[in-house]
């Protein structure tokens, strides 16, 4: 009974923010694609996904295995732009460890990420995590330009099924050969024996926050489906997971209500 | 104006409202949130009549964020919607304490502004080095003495006693508060030897504001968004800091250099149940000084202060404001008496006044003078608190009087506070404020009520009427909010304001907050202003 009131509780907030005034913002998450990207792209907690851990390492902490993904993502197709990544967890001296590299452009445009995340146990119920960030932005015949960025986070187990992570992602800033955005992103997620749901909210900048929701259920044992909505970009999510020891293969679809919609695959490998 | 006044009261008495212990401590929760308070205070130009905080110590003995803890680690996330700026608040703060270190962290963006770590405060403290008690690294606060020279701004004159004298003892602090002006980034180690304190620091902090012809100004509002665009200035200050005490004696030295070198020298006399404090502050364009008496019985406290600021600079002329550490070029007093003369009772008397130390023109021929009583009754599940307050200030000139200007020359305010705990898990709180100067009225009526259904489940409501005509004669009141967040309304106009904030702990080591308030206008048509959101996650280890 408590654990539906507090489930009605934080459906309430969210309904109540999601009705806000709000304004379009920029699609920083594009290089960020994965799974998540299926259910609102809610990164900062949940499943630890090798995407979410990139995001918020502090997650490793709960991550059962080692493995590695890659992932190819057509964002706004007919825009001619190509996403990839590949990222893998691994575990040093017993401490957890995420890299990944990430890629976005054309032929014009390209952006690269190098990201090095590791996870540090506070508590039975606590882990923060740290991230270091190597971006590089180059734009042909202009000289290219480096950035290398800190991203602190936190995950705590509220209790069995709720889990709660936050991520201030780029907020020190070493190198400013070019600023990135920094991006605030916070979360809680219900997990039940076949569903998922997640909340988010993310703040970019100065501009207003996003919340965004999150559900996926495991309608067979090879098979998950999951959808999302963002409240103020209007986009909505979906795509299907197939799990087949020791592979998962993955695609999603983002619809956006005024840009082209957006195709993602992905391959991850347990090890 | 009756007839309105007693629709007034007829309609608050629909709704219900309280106050409870912890509140009270919510109230004084964040020190450094005493600048809402001081801006208050100049708006007012009155001793606020908040009966809530009556009960509490003085806000100068605000608590380190250490007493607070009730483990070892806490964790803050707060979100808030402000309709006044219209935008989102978002803040993080934490703090973790382990046997080789104390660490503290804020980050907050305002509303507009750009970035995640606008504000950002961060601590690392440690007390295992060899020869030094305590090294903090980070940011900040020292302090010390009187107040006026170290970290001013950060206590204020109540209607307690205690108030009036200062903890002498040099202590360099985290600071971990939103607030986003005087503190300090740098080193601060502190010794403690037989008899001797010791606080060295050195600090060098950018600044963040505005050139302007008297020179740098910094920006004080702590709200810096896109569209504005500030200056920076390093500021650079060294300060070190002795204490001195031998049997109830104490003599303390307190200097800093910035420019040039600013100095305090301060005694203190302890002996039985009296004390004498006594403080010179050569600053730099000003000198201070304070004596402050106070003694301590049984049924019986009684404390007075005598100061004299004065500024080398005499061209222009401060306004009298009466708020002790910030105050300038002003000569006062304060008196301040507390008795219990039963167990149920307890009285309260505060007078306080004060001229300009110089006079440049007719202007500034002003004498101020304020006073406070309050009662405050206990039963065993109900309390009554009664306090009248008066300011005036005078002599009145007969422009003032033809103008009309001057309607603030006298205010006289009396507010009336019962709560009731009306069951187990129902308490109750009416608050109703009255303010009067020459034909001029103002009323405001607030109700308040906690509800805690279950023990991990706990529902605050509040619902406030108010009439305030003109802004002088604005009256203020308490709101239950977010743990470690001030709460002050400030009514204005005619109006209704209800806020409501729900308060859960559904997991051990976790507190859920919500919170809601909404502000309604009657004036020629009814409007609603948009409601302010906050939500906070607590996790506390």
């Amino acid at each position: 009974m408590l654990k539906l009131i507090h489930a009605l509780f934080l459906c309430m907030l969210f309904v109540k923010f999601s009705i806000l005034p709000v304004s379009l913002k920029a699609g920083y998450e594009l290089m960020e694609a994965g799974w998540p990207s299926a259910s609102g792209n809610v990164t900062v907690v949940g499943a630890p996904s090798l995407t979410r851990v990139m995001i918020n390492p502090a997650l490793l902490s709960v991550a059962d295995n080692t493995g590695i993904q890659f992932n190819y993502f057509i964002p706004y197709q007919s825009l001619n732009i190509h996403a990839g990544s590949l990222r893998s967890t691994m575990q040093v001296k017993n401490i957890p460890l995420a890299a990944s590299l990430n890629f976005l452009g054309d032929e014009f445009y390209q952006e690269l990420q190098l990201t090095l995340g590791m996870a540090l146990e506070l508590e039975e119920k606590l882990s923060a995590g740290i991230s270091f960030n190597y971006l590089q932005l180059g734009v042909k015949t202009l000289t290219t330009r480096r950035t290398i960025s800190l991203s602190p986070s936190i995950m705590y187990r509220v209790s069995d099924d709720i889990t709660f992570g936050s991520t201030m992602f780029h907020l020190i800033q070493v190198k400013k050969a070019f600023r990135v955005a920094q991006r605030f992103q916070t979360g809680l997620s219900y997990t039940t024996a076949k569903t998922e749901l997640i909340l988010g909210l993310e703040k970019e900048e100065a501009l207003p926050p996003e919340f965004c929701f999150g559900l996926s259920l495991d309608l067979y044992p090879h098979l998950q489906v999951a959808g999302g909505f963002r409240d103020k970009s209007q986009k909505l999510s979906m795509g299907w997971k197939f799990s087949r020891e020791p592979f998962d293969i993955y695609y999603f679809y983002v619809h956006h209500p005024i840009l082209p919609a957006s195709h993602g695959l992905g391959l991850e490998i347990a090890l | 104006m009756i007839t309105r006044l007693n629709l007034l009261f007829c309609l608050c008495t629909l709704l219900s409202a309280q106050q409870d212990q912890e509140s009270v401590v919510e109230e004084l929760g964040e020190p450094d949130e005493l600048r809402y308070e001081t801006e208050l205070i100049n708006q007012l130009h009155q001793i606020p009549t908040d009966l809530d905080i009556a009960y509490a110590d003085s806000l100068s003995g605000a608590q380190s964020p250490w007493q607070f803890s009730l483990g070892k680690a806490v964790l803050r996330q707060r979100i808030q919607y402000s309709p006044s700026l219209q935008g989102w608040r978002m803040m993080n703060k934490g703090w973790v304490k382990s046997d080789f270190l104390d660490v503290t962290f804020v980050l907050e963006q305002d509303p507009g502004e750009k970035r995640s770590n606008d504000h950002a405060a961060f601590s690392v403290a440690t007390d295992r080095l060899q020869g030094i008690d305590q090294v903090l690294l980070g940011n900040f606060v020292v302090r010390a003495g009187s107040g006026m020279l170290f970290s001013p701004g950060y206590s204020r004159l109540s209607i307690l006693p205690g108030s009036l004298t200062t903890r002498l003892r040099p202590r360099a602090t985290a600071h971990y508060s939103t607030r986003e002006n005087g503190y300090l980034q740098g080193i601060a180690a502190s010794w403690q030897r037989d008899g001797m304190d010791i606080v060295a620091y050195g600090s060098g902090r950018q600044l963040l504001g505005r050139w302007r012809e008297s020179g740098f100004a910094e920006d004080l509002t702590g709200i810096h968004p896109v569209s504005k665009s500030y200056a920076t200035k390093l500021h650079r200050e060294f300060g070190l800091l002795m204490l001195y005490y031998d049997q109830g004696t104490f003599y303390y030295v307190g200097s800093k250099i910035t420019k040039g070198m600013e100095m305090e020298l301060g005694y203190q006399w302890e002996h039985d149940n009296q004390k004498i404090q006594l403080f010179i502050v050569l600053g730099a364009g000003y000198k201070r000084l304070v004596a402050d008496w106070a003694v301590r019985m049984e049924l019986l406290r009684v404390s007075i202060q005598l100061r004299h600021y004065e500024e080398n600079d005499r061209g222009t002329s401060a306004p009298l404001r009466l708020i002790s550490q910030n105050g300038s070029g002003e000569t006062a007093y304060a008196l301040r008496i507390q008795t219990n003369p039963r167990k149920f009772l307890r009285l309260h008397f505060s007078l306080d006044g004060g001229l300009p130390s110089y006079i440049n023109s007719l202007v500034d021929l002003q004498h101020i003078q304020q006073f406070s009583l309050m009662a405050i009754l206990k039963a065993r599940e109900r309390k009554l608190q009664v306090q009248l307050s008066s300011k005036k200030r005078y002599p009145m000139y007969p422009d003032d009087l033809w103008s009309g200007s001057r309607i603030d020359w006298k205010v006289n305010k009396l507010s009336l506070s019962y709560s009731h705990q009306l069951h187990q898990s129902l308490r109750y709180r009416a608050n109703i404020k009255v303010a009067q100067s020459g034909h001029q009225r103002s009323a405001l009526l607030q109700q308040r009520l906690q509800w805690s259904p279950v023990r991990s489940y706990r529902i605050n409501l509040g619902y406030s009427r108010y009439l305030v005509p003109d802004s002088r004669l604005n009256l203020t009141t308490y709101e239950t909010g977010l743990i470690e967040s001030y709460s002050f309304f400030s009514a204005y106009g005619d109006g209704q304001r209800w806020y409501l904030l729900v308060r859960c702990e559904p997991f051990r080591s976790s507190i859920i907050e919500f919170r809601v308030a909404q502000t309604q206008k009657f004036q020629e048509t009814f409007t609603s202003i948009p409601p302010a959101f906050g939500f906070q996650l607590s996790i506390v280890l």
